[in-house]
Formats: C-alpha cells, sequence, structure tokens
C-alpha cells in the first residue's frame, strides 16, 4: 500500500484525524463474468453472449482528496497500472487526514508513460507503457454455439471529478480516530453499453459479433469502426447526440470514459482530457 | 428514458426571497428558428427543404452539465456522462407543446418560461414529432424525399451556458437541421420515401435527438 503526499498540515484538525483507505475493485463482473441474462429485465447480456475478461488494465493518476474550501488532504500524483481482473479490492493509497467531510474527490485515467506497477504484473505495464493506453481490456465472448476474443487498447484520457457515492454524498466522511473506505470502482460490463445516454442501456454484444468479417472469431477494433451505427436497429446504440460518436469503435471508445465509479454505485463528473 | 415530472416540476425557488438559495423567481421568452436549411451531409448529400416541421412537447432548463459538450468553448471543459447525465436542479420549464416551421426566415415565439435566477448550464427539449420534405442531390442524381416521424424523445443534457439573473432577457432555441440529415445516405430512399429501418430512417432517427442539433443562446434585452 501506498502513502500519499499529505497536504494539509495535520495541525489544522482541531477535531482530531483519521484514515481513508482506498482501494480500487473490479467487481464480479470484471473478476469472474457477466452473465447472459436469464430473462427479460435480469442482469446480464440480452442477447445471450457471456463475457469472460482475461486482463483488465486501467492507469489511474492524479487522486486528489479535497474540501469545498480547496484545502487539499492528499494528492497522489504517480501513474500506475492496477489489473482489475485480480481477485480484489486492491490497496491503493492509505490517507490520514483531519477528520470532516472531503468532499471534492476526484482520479484521472491518464495514458500510460513511465507508469509503474499498482498490482499489474510487470510486463503488462510495459505494454500499457509501450503503447500509451488508459486501458487495455481482453477476453472472451461467448455464446452456445460460437466464442469470441477481443484485445481493445484504449487511449481515451478522463479526469473523474467531484466523485459522490450511491447517495449522492460527495467524497468521504473521515472518523475522528476511525477509518473510512474509499473506493474506486472499475464497471467492466460498460463497455457492452448499449447506449450512451440512457439511464437503463442494454448490455449487448450480437453486432459486435457480427462484426468479425474476417470471421476469425477474433472482433477487434478495427472491424467495430467498419460498423456504422446507422446500420444498426435504431433502437441500439444510441449515442445522446454526442457528434464525435458514428461507429461502434468510437462507441465502445467513448464507454471506456465510463469506466471508474466511486464507492460502488457511485459517480464523478467525466471530463474529457 | 428518464422522465422528470413536467407538469409538477419542482422547480427550487423559496416562497419568501432571502432564503439561502438566494433565487429570485423569472420568466424569460423562448423563440424557435430553423437554421441551415440548405447543407451537405458526411456522405456528400447536398441537402434542401421544402418543408421541416418541428413539434416540442416542451422544454426544461438545469443547472446540471451537458451531457455532451466535447467542443463548447464557453464552458471550457468537455463533459460526458454517458448513462449518468445529472440534470441536477429544474430551473426553468415552458410546458406548452407547440409546432414550428423551422423553414421561417424569422425566429418564431415559442413562449415565456418560468423559472428562477440561476446559473443554466443544460437544457431538455421533449421532441414529439417532424415532418420533413425535400430534395437530396449527389452525383447528378436528385432524390425527392418525405417523411414524418412520431420521435417522442426527452432530448436531454442539451448544453446551455448561461447566468440568468435579471428579468430582461431572452432565449434564442436554433435547430440545426444540417445535424438531422447528417448521416443520412440518400441512395436508398426508395421513390421518395424512408423505408422504417432503412439508413437514412435510422440516421434521421438518429439525427433528430442530436443534442448539437439544439443550440441555445441566452440575450439580454438591450
Amino acid at each position: 500500500m501506498k502513502r500519499v503526499v499529505l497536504i494539509l498540515p495535520l495541525i489544522a484538525a482541531c477535531g482530531g484525524t483519521g484514515t481513508i483507505e482506498v482501494n480500487v475493485y473490479g467487481e464480479d463482473f470484471i473478476e469472474q463474468e457477466i452473465p447472459a441474462a436469464s430473462a427479460p429485465g435480469e442482469e446480464g447480456l440480452v442477447d445471450g453472449f457471456t463475457v469472460e475478461y482475461d486482463k483488465f488494465l486501467v492507469a489511474l493518476a492524479g487522486l486528489e482528496i479535497a474540501n469545498r474550501d480547496d484545502e487539499v488532504a492528499a494528492l497522489d500524483e504517480s501513474l500506475r497500472i492496477w489489473d482489475v481482473k485480480k481477485p480484489g479490492p486492491h490497496a491503493v493509497a492509505q490517507i490520514e487526514a483531519p477528520a470532516e467531510r472531503w468532499d471534492r474527490v476526484s482520479v484521472e485515467m491518464r495514458r500510460a508513460s513511465g507508469a509503474t506497477a499498482g498490482n499489474a504484473d510487470p510486463a503488462d505495464v510495459d505494454m500499457m507503457n509501450a503503447g500509451g493506453h488508459t486501458v487495455i481490456a481482453t477476453g472472451r465472448v461467448s455464446n452456445e454455439t460460437d466464442t469470441y476474443t477481443f484485445d481493445w487498447r484504449f487511449d481515451t484520457e478522463t479526469l473523474y471529478a467531484d466523485c459522490v457515492d450511491a447517495d449522492e454524498r460527495p467524497g468521504v466522511n473521515v472518523p475522528t480516530g476511525g477509518t473510512v473506505p474509499m473506493q474506486l470502482t472499475i464497471h467492466g460490463d460498460h463497455l457492452f453499453y448499449d447506449d450512451l445516454q440512457s439511464d437503463d442501456p442494454s448490455l449487448r454484444f450480437a453486432a459486435m459479433a457480427a462484426a468479425d468479417t474476417n470471421n476469425d472469431f477474433e472482433v477487434t477494433l478495427e472491424e467495430l469502426a467498419a460498423v456504422d451505427l446507422t446500420s444498426l436497429p435504431s433502437d441500439q446504440y444510441g449515442t445522446g447526440g454526442d457528434p464525435e460518436v458514428n461507429d461502434l469503435s468510437a462507441f465502445v471508445t467513448a464507454l471506456t470514459r465510463t469506466l471508474v465509479h466511486f464507492q460502488g454505485e457511485g459517480h464523478c463528473v467525466q471530463i474529457k482530457r | 428514458m428518464k422522465r422528470i415530472a413536467m407538469t409538477a416540476l419542482a422547480i427550487a425557488v423559496p416562497l419568501a426571497c432571502g432564503t439561502d438559495t438566494g433565487r429570485q423567481r423569472t420568466t424569460f421568452e423562448v423563440d424557435v428558428a430553423g437554421i441551415d436549411h440548405v447543407s451537405t451531409n458526411d456522405l456528400g448529400w447536398e441537402i434542401a427543404l421544402t418543408r421541416a416541421d418541428l413539434t416540442i412537447g416542451d422544454l426544461a432548463f438545469f443547472e446540471g452539465d451537458p451531457l455532451f459538450a466535447w467542443s463548447d468553448l464557453w464552458i471550457g471543459k468537455a463533459y460526458a456522462h454517458p448513462g449518468h447525465y445529472v440534470e441536477g436542479e429544474a430551473l426553468a420549464e415552458l410546458l406548452e407543446p407547440a409546432t414550428f416551421d423551422l423553414l421561417q426566415n424569422v425566429p418564431v415565439l415559442y413562449g415565456t418560461a418560468d423559472g428562477v435566477t440561476g446559473d443554466y448550464r443544460s437544457a431538455e427539449v421533449r421532441v414529439d414529432r417532424v415532418v420533413l420534405a425535400g430534395t437530396a442531390t449527389k452525383d447528378g442524381r436528385t432524390v425527392t424525399f418525405e417523411w414524418a416521424g412520431d420521435i417522442g424523445t426527452n432530448v436531454e443534457g442539451i448544453a446551455f451556458g448561461a447566468i440568468v439573473d435579471s428579468p430582461t432577457g431572452h432565449v434564442d432555441l436554433r435547430v440545426d437541421l444540417a445535424k438531422w440529415f447528417e448521416r443520412a445516405d440518400f441512395s436508398e430512399v426508395e421513390d421518395g420515401v424512408l423505408v422504417d429501418e432503412s439508413q437514412p430512417h435510422r440516421a434521421l432517427l438518429r439525427g433528430v435527438v442530436n443534442t448539437s442539433g439544439f443550440l441555445f443562446e441566452r440575450k439580454e434585452t438591450p
């Protein structure tokens, strides 16, 4: 576990101090699998496919914990690579901070360059650095008859700011003499969302499987780029009007900006870098 | 799609002035006009419209950041909230349905929005119906088309940046018709009809709910 730079002098804390334990976690969808939905409305892919990741590498940096008075409890600029396929949660940092609500939490998904390992294997860290990637997701997608592989590498940089938990509470509340967990939760199912805007998108893969035009059962981003969204049913892959998203590759790339969540189902403002 | 209760929109205005929100009741007029009646789309089709009617169900303004504003200079940074548009507090609304001829050369008054003062950052438009007709020309071939579509979609998270703190301004809504046709391939139009789920039909369905097709601007009255 890394101890990060504590910016705010603890002497400023009249009410004592506590500890923030930061971790990153891929949840069951990344660690285990994303199942096929057993029935309409149930969790999983709606078209009978099951996703199993082999690797899910993310490059995170710029973790900042501050308050609305612009006091900064901690700033960790180190760029580290995490493989959230590995069983977690994975400890990121332990921060001692004045006991109060630190309501401005942000973290960046940043292109790897000179990044070091969080928990990722050295070869994977090298692969991320060599390509300057922010995310590499590899795995298999299967239905009853076929298995497709994918090795998708993305360069999208995103600042996740002003994170709130699932109850819309901002940041973390540090208790005097106690410990509060702070989780950066990676939502691996988002890469299979079929809508960029809907609050309740479906998960699907069939259109991506159909993109495998060379029939080698590997779905590449290049093949996805050849699928214009206007060739797909109008009730799938809605973009909400994002003018930069016109094909399936751009669609799944846009979804990488939604991967990082806060304290499970909480969310952050996503700012394109 | 998430739908706010427009008939009972809870605009957070204090009953008495001077409470902690500091908001004051305000009203402002909204007018509507179409732009880019003639355009050349991404696939090289030159579109010339003879009819462009838009029926709006209602309109609301929010303090939440826009859903997509990759290149909006006014906001200074680019947002994306796929699946997580956070509309925030409702600041103003205009509930009357109305149909606009977007080919008119002058803006048409939509109505008067009721709301509160504040930092307006996004808008939502209920697009109920569009009726379009015109020609599309490419490589010497001209296709005549007509299409009427019941859309029934809330286009949410539209970029709109304005500090509304006076009763002297109004809001322009400009509908960029070129955005509607941007991805339509008219070579697939048969006998002037956009067949359901054909490429141009799908492209138009996507185009008319494109947030970048709705351009809001607050203007102060001199």
